[in-house]
């Protein structure tokens, strides 16, 4: 045990066990700041407001009720059209500057299948009838939903969102925000049956 | 007991008491409450969704409209006879594993779970070795230099040297060889040395027990010498610093804890300071008029609705619910207290204190009846108001309400 080579051994044996140690601590500490780092930085570009829908690619949700005019409207009805649900309600802002759009899109493609149907959430239907007048009528209808039950149905976060649903009853494409005629362009006229 | 073991159980105590007094501070909000009505059920429920629109609230804290929404179909589910994960399930399913507040505990979730235990854990083993290397220095003060040296020189004949000594002694012995074939060694030489110094600091060699180490034996003392004058303080602080340092925290934690949530009724959320009185929107009042249809027997649902009415400011549309909520349950003190107090607002005070009169006889001395009737009085122009407005001054000195009595009395503060 006590010979001069054993000690030889011994001696340079630590040195290396030390600095192997080190580069294991260096190494570890290295990999944890990567992580964190590419995480972080992964993390800062989202929106965290932003949640890409579950619903896209599954069957539309049910959505029946009464219109702000009284009638009974059932989503299955316009199965075989290509149908946008937009969720609105009068004390939203950004609903303002959808509507032109919304109504514009509905009388240009009315021919081409295109239904266009409102879920009015969390709103009083005299609120919702001042707005639409204002807005200068609306050419679709729209389901009263004071409770935003069918809204949350529909997993919408706020409001205004648009769901595009296919001629199959496929929930296909969902807008975050005021749709726009780019987003009509990109995303509803590809879906939408001949002249 | 050696300072190690001291230390060490110091220790072992600091970790208990951190552990048991935030235990202490938690178990209050964490018994179930005994009696569980549905609304309960459903905040429990709720607290644990989060708010669409609202950033990191929960829906039972939030005022946006999907909230509410969210909040009634919590309540018409486990009405139903759901369970808390089905009506769980049922917001995944449309929001994703987003709409929890606590990540899901499945694939990358567990991450998000353990990663800061186990992070918590590798900074304390690292916390504790960085302690033990600062001690080292102290190991290789000069008089333990010399001590070791003279310890090399001659070292103690027994055969129970501890393991570290000996290893150290042979190490130096070739670091000294090499040191002699190669003068860049000698640096190795003055490694081995502080390891070997160290060794004795860690292991202390008693005194031998042959008669010719009488040398060795005043060598080691001097070692022994050497630990205790050259180090003692400055290890003992740095020792003793974590421990205290730990028990200091489970104090402060204790106490605070047992302060701030200690008090608060069981099943109430555990942290934080939401105190939301619910404010009356249109669903809401809907909702408790529903109430009143359903239970028309039961005077709490009248009361509830006549309460969330008086609030909107609706106090016609208030009465006949209070009316309603008395004749059923004529011994129902809140019932009482507001009619009557709704009567004096609305131009009634004589009918005021006839409704209230019952309330002064059975418990002449609670204030707040007291100041009631006083108003009444004042109401309908009696003399006898500011006697009694005065006496709930008397009960009362420091109420919310005082200053304001003082001024229509004319006493001065």
């Amino acid at each position: 045990m006590s010979t001069a080579a054993d000690g030889a051994a011994g001696r340079t044996a630590s040195r290396p066990r030390r600095t192997r140690r080190r580069l294991l601590g260096a190494a570890l500490l290295a990999a944890l700041a990567a992580v964190a780092a590419i995480v972080l930085g992964a993390g800062f570009g989202r929106d965290p407001s932003v949640v890409r829908s579950v619903l896209i690619d599954r069957p539309a949700p049910p959505l029946h009720g009464a219109t702000l005019d009284g009638a009974p409207l059932d989503l299955r009805s316009y199965r075989g059209k290509t149908v946008l649900v937009n969720v609105w309600a009068s004390w939203c802002a950004a609903c303002r500057a959808e509507h032109p759009v919304l109504a514009a899109a509905q009388r240009s493609y009315a021919s081409r299948s295109l239904q266009i149907v409102g879920v009015d959430m969390s709103d009083k239907p005299a609120d919702a009838r001042r707005f639409l007048t204002e807005m200068g009528g609306a050419n679709y209808p729209s389901v009263a939903d004071p409770n935003a039950q069918i809204a949350i149905s529909w997993g919408t976060f706020g409001v205004p969102e648009t769901y595009l649903l296919d001629a199959a009853g496929t929930i296909r494409e969902k807008a975050v925000g005021a749709v726009t005629t780019g987003w009509i362009d990109a995303h509803v006229a590809p879906l939408l049956g001949a002249p | 007991m050696t300072r190690r073991r001291i230390r060490a159980l110091l220790g072992l105590l600091a970790l208990v008491a951190v552990t048991a007094l935030a235990g202490v501070g938690v178990w209050p909000a964490l018994a179930p409450p005994r009696v569980v009505s549905l609304h309960d059920r459903a905040v429990a429920v709720e607290t644990t969704l989060r708010c669409p629109t609202c950033q990191g609230l929960s829906i039972a804290d939030s005022l946006s409209p999907i909230a509410a929404g969210m909040r009634q179909q919590v309540e018409h589910q486990l009405a139903a006879g759901a369970t808390p994960g089905q009506v769980r399930s049922y917001f995944t399913a449309r929001y994703s594993d987003w709409i929890l507040l606590d990540p899901p505990r499945r694939g990358v979730g567990w991450l998000v779970w353990f990663a800061p235990p186990a992070l918590l854990l590798a900074g304390l083993l690292l916390v504790r070795r960085a302690l033990r290397q600062r001690a080292r220095p102290t190991a290789s003060s000069r008089q333990n230099l010399a001590a070791a040296a003279a310890f090399a020189a001659d070292p103690p004949a027994c055969a129970d040297l501890p393991e570290p000594v000996t290893a150290g002694l042979t190490d130096l012995q070739a670091a000294r060889l090499e040191a002699d074939l190669d003068p860049a060694g000698q640096g190795g030489v003055d490694d081995a040395l502080a390891r070997l110094a160290a060794a004795l600091y860690d292991h202390p060699v008693t005194a031998a027990p042959t008669q010719p180490a009488a040398s060795d034996a005043g060598e080691n003392a001097v070692v022994d010498d050497a630990q205790r004058l050259g180090s003692a303080p400055r290890r003992r602080a740095a020792r003793y610093a974590l421990p205290v340092a730990a028990l200091l925290f489970a104090g402060l934690l204790g106490a605070t804890l047992a302060r701030t949530v200690g008090t608060r009724p069981a099943g109430a959320v555990a942290t934080g300071n939401f105190a939301t009185p619910p404010t009356p929107s249109g669903p809401g009042l809907a909702a408790l008029q529903n109430g009143t249809q359903e239970h028309p027997d039961d005077p709490r649902a009248w009361l509830a609705y006549a309460t969330a009415l008086d609030q909107a400011g609706r106090l016609a549309a208030a009465e006949p619910n209070y009316r309603m909520a008395l004749a059923l349950d004529p011994a129902n003190v809140a019932a009482r207290e507001q009619l009557g107090w709704l009567l004096t607002r609305g131009g009634s005070p004589t009918e005021a204190l006839a409704i209230l009169g019952p309330l002064t006889r059975g418990r002449p001395d609670d204030p707040y009846p007291v100041l009631l009737v006083g108003l009444a009085q004042r109401g309908a122009n009696q003399p006898q108001a500011t006697t009694t407005l005065r006496r709930y001054l008397h009960l009362a000195p420091d109420s919310p309400q005082a200053p304001l009595v003082r001024a229509l009395v004319g006493t001065t503060p």
